[in-house]
């Protein structure tokens, strides 16, 4: 695969995951950059990669958090959620603000699973954890945004 | 709702149409021969120049008669020569060197 099939393939979940974790989406950019140049540098290396994706979520996260840590003391100002299906911006509003309350560790889960539809498994494969990991951590974001948001 | 169906009312930012250039361009592998190709265009240029240069100031030393050398190649290839006399050619020669050397300080 070259490098530009892999970006239309992957770059947009990446970008997701990424500004999931900054809440920035300049900071979402560099990270999803820097991921890719890593990647470059693989493939002109003809170094083997096994699986794609997981690789280039675990450099896109990896790159963010390190982003995030250099930056934790300055608020995000970024809303990552828009409003679609009838959904009005002051609710989009109360989402960022409940996705922003959870720890970056489940918010990811929250995306891979509800936003890109990944399984447990795929999830685990991507963050490098165990399917019973990521679910437990979405059994966890999940109580905590019914309680911001309301809901069964 | 569902707290899934509630989130799926919206949508997350899709990457900006630059961040695919930006990528792309930056990952271009390093390629060497461009950094040897302009290197040696700026080679080529300078040893022209100083090849220019040094047959100038050889001219310029021997006093001799460029523009006798140019109409003689001028009436080789057929041209029309227009005649100037050797105290002007001198005059200007003259001034030529004295402008080399301000610019040679």
């Amino acid at each position: 695969m070259t490098l530009e099939e892999a970006y239309d393939r992957y770059a947009a979940a990446l970008y997701r995951h990424a500004l999931v974790l900054t809440r920035r989406g300049a900071d979402a950019e560099d990270a999803v950059q820097s991921a890719f140049v890593k990647l470059a540098s693989r493939l002109r290396a003809k170094a083997e990669i096994d699986d794609l994706e997981p690789y280039l979520h675990v450099a896109v996260r990896g790159e963010a958090l390190r982003i995030l840590g250099r930056r934790r003391r300055s608020p995000s100002e970024a809303r990552i959620v828009a409003p679609v299906n009838g959904a009005s911006f002051e609710e989009a509003e109360a989402v960022d603000a409940a996705l922003a309350a959870l720890p970056e560790e489940q918010r990811e889960v929250v995306l891979l699973h509800v936003y890109e539809e990944l399984t447990f498994r795929r999830i685990g494969e991507l963050l490098g954890i165990s399917p019973d990991t990521a679910a437990s951590r979405y059994r966890y974001a999940k109580e905590k945004l019914k309680e911001l948001l309301g809901g069964d | 709702m569902e707290i899934e169906d509630h989130l799926r009312r919206f949508r997350l930012a899709s990457p900006p149409a630059r961040l695919r250039r930006a990528v792309l361009a930056e990952a271009k592998p390093w390629r060497p021969w461009h950094l040897a190709a302009a290197a040696a265009v700026l080679l080529l240029c300078s040893a022209m120049n100083a090849l220019s240069e040094a047959r100038l100031h050889r001219l310029l030393a021997s006093g001799g008669e460029p523009a006798l050398e140019a109409s003689q190649a001028s009436q080789t290839a057929g041209h029309i020569v227009v005649s100037v006399p050797p105290s002007i050619r001198a005059e200007s020669l003259i001034s030529l060197r004295r402008a080399m050397e301000v610019d040679g300080r």
